[in-house]
């Protein structure tokens, strides 16, 4: 088989693949695998485990493994995921911790605080979120970090009636372990852009948990054209203050911190205002929104968005100029 | 006819030094011609052609390699994989000739697996976005980022946003053109279509899975997937339509397409 035969031959059995992940040059290996998992081979499940684990693979086709794993809320994902921690390839490590993240339970949150890397730290910090463990929480931002709005560029952000959520499956994938409301889900476009931002189960089960445990609150989906879909834009989990109310951050699935804000309680809903933080690409932003707690759903009042007014900061860092080779 | 020099002065292009042709005018890393990966093909550039490219409207890219020192397999791999983004940018530049929108200056880049901060191996398509939002090169040229391996099978290549913008702050000022560890031609065909919906280009089959037609199979906006099941294949199926082109070059042009020298 030829390098390009994978992407050029639909017709390739999955015999020929399977054979291929395991002998071919690691650009093959990883091509096989690859195909494998678009075609959503039954096949590949219970290989991905070993290819993870085996220090003797190419570091593409373990990194490719272990993001599959990360896609199922597993029991045997989740150990497979574990056993990678222990690798010593970085790339390998952090895409294990990520994935865990996503479908870690206790024991990931366990095996990920005796790991070191890339990515660790992150994923502790999600696990806690999700299963409200109240460990591992993120630090309030100082004021001066907050993007201030420029009121003569900012755009107001158009709301969105309901609609028909992304079909099960496709969020299933997304968020393996974050369970999404039915209802109170808010829509809205900025510029060329259409988010999503989905209220999780546990926020809209828990009227008053908001400001009584740590939780994922809501998960921004950003519409894809290519690829096409629901991706996920930004996981926005909240603990409780001393004051009575909530700090709420919005988080990119590269643990970057991008919005913080506070939720104030009112007599029974809450208030809640988000702003965007200094970093690279990030718009200024002026988000309130009440929170509803007799259904958990999420009214916003207002949204505008715009470029810094000042510097930024944190601009876009430049890559080196390569020559050409002689 | 306008000479190389005048030409590749108007690109923007540092004529001071000694200046390859094949390296500093048509962009390939190599200095060389690419390799066609059929076998029974040769690739072929004409310096003339290439004047007339840039004469009429073009956009100028830069490669942005990330991760390249991570590659395994010495330098022969890292030739190999130098040698692919050169055929890139050579079907690239055919491919949108259908058009009449010339690839101008194209410049290579890098950042370094540790630079790059576990970036060089794209684990979701957020990765992508982060990355084309911390990189920037200051220029007027297309930031096409080119990745050491894609884990993630959702997708192997990425626009974040159709169109792209311009304004190197702001954090769509770019594209994922597509993994290293692909065979060259897949890789070529996803650089150049990351590059149409940076432009502006959608997916010509909408919601559906792939389009109705052969025609629209062998788009260049089809997916990959539609590409082998409905079209010719992923070299055949890189058409553009006048349509795609109006798009791309008028009322009002894309902020990456410059006017012709
Ligand atoms: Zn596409």
């Amino acid at each position: 088989m030829s390098l390009s035969d994978v992407e050029t031959r639909p017709e390739l059995d999955e015999d020929t693949l399977v054979d291929q992940v395991d002998r071919g040059d690691p650009q093959e290996r990883g091509e096989a695998l690859k195909e494998l998992l678009r075609r959503e081979s039954s096949r590949v499940r219970p290989f991905l485990g070993r290819i993870v684990a085996d220090r003797t693979a190419p570091s593409g086709l373990r990194t490719t493994a272990a993001v599959a794993l990360g896609k199922e809320a597993t029991p045997e994902n989740e150990r497979a995921l574990i056993t990678a921690l222990a690798a010593d390839d970085p790339a390998v490590v952090a895409a294990a911790a990520r994935g865990l993240g996503r479908i870690g339970g206790p024991e990931a949150f366990g095996a990920l605080t005796r790991t070191t890397g890339r990515g660790v730290d992150f994923a502790q910090t999600l696990i806690s979120y999700r299963l409200g463990l109240g460990s591992r929480r993120l630090a309030e931002p100082e004021a001066a970090a907050l993007l201030d709005l420029d009121p003569r560029r900012a755009i107001t952000f158009r709301f969105e009636p309901p609609a028909d959520r992304p079909a099960d499956a496709a969020l299933r994938r997304e968020l393996p372990a974050i369970p999404v409301a039915e209802t109170g889900s808010v829509r809205f476009r900025c510029r060329n852009e259409h988010l999503w931002i989905l209220v999780s189960g546990d926020a809209a089960r828990a009227p008053r948990g908001l400001t009584e445990r740590d939780l994922v609150t809501a998960v921004v989906l950003k519409e894809s054209t290519c690829p096409d879909g629901w991706q996920v834009y930004e996981y926005i989990v909240a603990h409780p203050r001393k004051d009575g109310g909530a700090a709420m951050f919005g988080v990119r699935p590269t643990g970057r911190l991008v919005h913080f804000g506070l939720l104030a309680q009112t007599d029974v809903n809450a208030d809640i205002r988000l702003q965007a933080l200094d970093a690279p690409g990030v718009m200024a932003l002026e988000f309130t929104a009440e929170y509803i707690a007799a259904d958990g759903s999420l009214v916003p009042r207002s949204a505008q968005g715009s470029p810094p007014s000042g510097r930024r900061r944190n601009p876009p860092a430049s890559p080196a100029r390569a020559p050409t080779q002689d | 006819m306008a000479s190389v020099k005048a030409t590749m002065q108007c690109l923007g292009i540092d004529t001071g030094g000694s200046v390859s042709v094949l390296g500093d005018f048509f962009g390939f890393i190599r200095k060389r011609v690419p390799t066609d990966p059929v076998s029974t093909a040769t690739a072929q550039v004409s310096v003339l052609g290439q004047i007339r490219a840039c004469q009429g409207q073009h956009i100028h890219v830069n490669v942005i390699r990330v991760g390249f020192d991570a590659i395994s397999g010495g330098s022969t791999a890292l030739d190999a994989a130098f040698e692919k983004l050169d055929y890139a940018i050579f079907r690239t530049r055919t491919i949108y000739q259908q058009i009449n929108l010339g690839v101008g200056r194209v410049l290579h880049w890098f950042i370094t697996a540790a630079e790059a901060n576990g970036a060089d191996d794209l684990g979701s398509e957020g990765e992508c976005d982060d990355l084309i939002a911390d990189w920037s090169v200051q220029n007027d040229g297309v930031d096409a980022f080119v990745v050491r391996n894609i884990s993630d099978t959702d997708f192997v290549g990425r626009a974040s946003a159709i169109p792209g913008e311009c304004d190197k702050d702001a954090k769509d000022d770019g594209l994922c053109a597509g993994e290293i560890g692909r065979a060259a031609e897949g890789f070529a065909r996803t650089f150049a279509h990351e590059l149409g919906h940076h432009l502006g280009l959608s997916h010509n089959h909408g919601g559906a899975n792939c389009p109705g037609t052969t025609a629209g199979c062998n788009n260049l906006m089809a997916q990959t997937r539609c590409a082998t099941s409905c079209g010719g294949g992923i070299r055949t199926a890189v058409l553009l339509t006048a349509s795609q082109g109006s798009t791309i070059l008028t009322a009002p042009a894309h902020c990456a397409v410059q006017s012709g020298c």
